[in-house]
């Protein structure tokens, strides 16, 4: 895969797709680490509850999802770098088993 | 750190403080082996626009070319290596003053702003 | 002692600036229509408006952000763009009858028409901003809006029945015309809860350059003086219904009926009050809602702003609301009539404002932004309830008003 620049902002929230082309849920959230003066992806976050980070406040998220029906689905997962497959930037997939990934905690 | 929670629609502070726009979009280069790392910060109009859809920022970035000329379609990059100082904001070590990220600033002081004695 | 100087002037702004073309009309249309039956409308609105403020200079002096600022930061673009967009509409609408009563307090103190008021009070509202400070604006206009008290002595020296005064505080249904009860109700309420007046708040105290040392005076300011400015509002109401009611005229639907209502406690000197009340009232919220349309649109995309720094230095800012004020003049120079853009915009903003207060909530909950000085549930549960008590009238009272008058 030669190099590729993708815009970032542009992911997020794209269906991350899993073997089979399954979807496995939104890309929430992406953790980079300051190396030196760059910096490099570490972990993607897959389908979890950040999106309740983002709306983050608790007793009120959770009444006013409630409200609106939003039931909990299972919990999210952290994708290390390696993978997490971009070589097409609209459909992101995952290089390996869901299985094999480590849960989010809420 | 989250790129999401703590970096991207964040604001932009140059080396005096003055505030220098929100980051719009950041820039991720990809290659194979090698670790993902985010290489520019992205400012602008069509950045915004293109994130609310690919029609919308196509639009966007014809106004800009036609008002600005064909420099105007791209966004403005700002390399990764500047920044200074990630707390609340994003302190970054430029002089805004002499970036053309000041360009729109100082073209509408000219042609409006000091007119009126501002 | 500094601080208490800033509380008295924090509170004595608060009460100057509390009247303005719309819940002066509402308050004025309640009496006249339904005597006392409105006050309790008067009342939710003063309270969910004080906690709104409170909260908001509570977040600016914990996060040393503004409103707008932080619902981009924490929401993401993409999503401020809706309470972006709402806010946007709603200011101006209230923008334009702003200067339409700036303009009307005009002709009627001088006989020339508001339609070529119109330009030159664009024109001073700018001037303004453009050459003044955020201190000078502030504190200086609110301090002339006091004169709004006279609505206050009035409706002691007219002596109403105080005990059915205190009886409207209780909601009731009117014995007559519901479906104008309810948008009477719902406009005071969307003249009241108007989301420039917590955002302007948040931008203002940043512009203050409040920390956490204010959060007392904050509470205490937006306490106090929303309080006090509410009993203006009120004494509007009882003022009405004590000299409209009983003349037989039920129904303010323009402000030609008004310059007269302090006539028979003041004399000629009423007409004087109630004019230059209605000027002053408009004009400060005139500088306000301009302001707070640059503050949303600086902050919203990272701009440099500051009413205290020269216009060259945050162009962006100023010409904003330049063209604000420019576009908001076409209205009254086109002729529409004030009374029904105020209360048109008191309308939409009563539709609207979930869109700006239910993000404004999440932040005042989160943490990250106001660390340990999150919402109480108390806080949490009034602001919501009232505005949802709003939205829902709103919703079920325009469709009758739009079609039935």
């Amino acid at each position: 895969m030669a190099k590729q620049a993708i815009r970032l902002e542009l992911l997020i929230g794209k269906s991350v797709l899993g073997v089979g082309n399954k979807v496995i849920g939104p890309l929430e959230e992406i953790v980079a680490e300051q190396r030196g003066g760059a910096l490099v992806i570490q972990e993607y976050h897959v389908g979890s509850y950040a999106v309740m980070e983002r709306l983050s406040a608790w007793s009120i998220g959770r009444a006013v999802l409630r409200l609106f029906g939003a039931t909990r689905r299972s919990g999210g997962y952290r994708v290390p770098w390696a993978e997490f497959d971009l070589s097409d930037p609209d459909r992101p997939r995952l290089r390996c088993p869901v299985s094999e990934l480590a849960p989010l905690r809420d | 750190m989250d790129l999401v929670r703590d970096i991207l629609d964040k604001q932009l502070l140059d080396q005096n403080g003055v505030k220098m726009g929100k980051i719009d979009g950041l820039l991720l280069v990809v290659e194979a082996g090698r670790q993902p790392h985010v290489t520019h910060i992205q400012l602008g109009a069509v950045v915004l626009a293109r994130r609310l859809g690919s029609l919308c920022g196509r639009i966007v970035e014809e106004i800009a070319a036609r008002f600005g000329g064909e420099e105007r379609r791209h966004p403005i990059m700002i390399p990764w290596s500047k920044i200074a100082d990630i707390g609340v904001d994003i302190e970054l070590a430029i002089d805004s003053r002499k970036s053309p990220l000041s360009d729109v600033a100082n073209w509408l002081n000219r042609k409006i702003t000091a007119r009126f004695g501002g | 002692m500094k601080k208490l100087l800033e509380i008295s002037l924090g509170i004595v702004t608060s009460i100057g600036g509390f009247l303005e073309a719309g819940s002066l009309a509402t308050a004025l249309q309640a009496g006249a229509g339904f005597r006392f039956d409105l006050i309790w409308a008067i009342a939710l609105g003063t309270i969910c408006i004080a906690f709104l403020v409170e909260m908001s200079g509570r977040f600016a002096a914990v996060s040393r952000h503004t409103i707008a600022d932080a619902i981009r930061e924490r929401f993401g673009f993409n999503f401020f763009l809706i309470p972006f967009a709402a806010t946007l509409v709603v200011n101006f609408a209230l923008l334009c009858a702003e200067i339409g009563g700036i303009s009307l307090a005009l002709q009627y103190a001088t006989g020339v028409s508001c339609r070529i008021w119109g330009l030159p009070v664009g024109a001073l509202v700018w001037v303004l901003l453009w050459k003044g400070t955020f201190g000078f604006i502030e504190k200086g206009v609110s301090m002339l809006g006091l004169i709004t008290l006279c609505f206050v002595v009035a409706a002691f020296m007219l002596k109403p029945p105080w005990r059915e005064v205190a009886t409207g505080f209780l909601p009731t249904l009117p014995g007559h015309d519901l479906g104008k009860y309810l948008f009477v109700a719902v406009s005071i309420l969307g003249a009241s809860i108007s989301p420039y007046l917590f955002m302007f708040y948040s931008s203002g105290a940043v512009e203050d350059e409040w920390d956490e040392s204010y959060l007392v005076t904050n509470r205490l300011i937006a306490g106090l003086g929303m309080s006090f400015g509410g009993l203006v509002g009120i004494a509007a109401l009882v003022t009405a219904a004590m000299v409209f009611l009983p003349r037989g005229i039920t129904e303010i639907d323009s402000f030609d009926k008004v310059p007269v209502v302090l006539n028979p406690v003041f004399g000629l000197w009423g007409f004087i009050l109630v004019v230059s009340s209605l000027g002053i009232a408009c004009l400060g919220a005139s500088l306000e809602l301009s302001l707070q349309q640059g503050y949303l649109v600086a902050q919203g995309f990272g701009w440099n702003w500051g009413e205290d720094l020269p216009p060259r230095a945050d162009p962006g800012f100023s010409l904003t609301y330049t063209f604000t004020i420019a576009v908001a003049t076409l209205p009254t120079v086109l002729g529409a009539d004030p009374m029904r853009v105020t209360l048109l915009s008191t309308s939409l903003t009563a539709l609207s404002v979930p869109l700006g207060v239910i993000p404004f909530l999440f932040l005042m909950n989160d943490p990250k932004y106001v660390g340990e000085h999150r919402n109480g549930w108390i806080g949490n549960a009034a602001v919501l309830f009232i505005v949802a008590l709003g939205f829902v009238l709103a919703l079920v009272t325009l469709p009758l008003q739009m079609f039935g008058s």
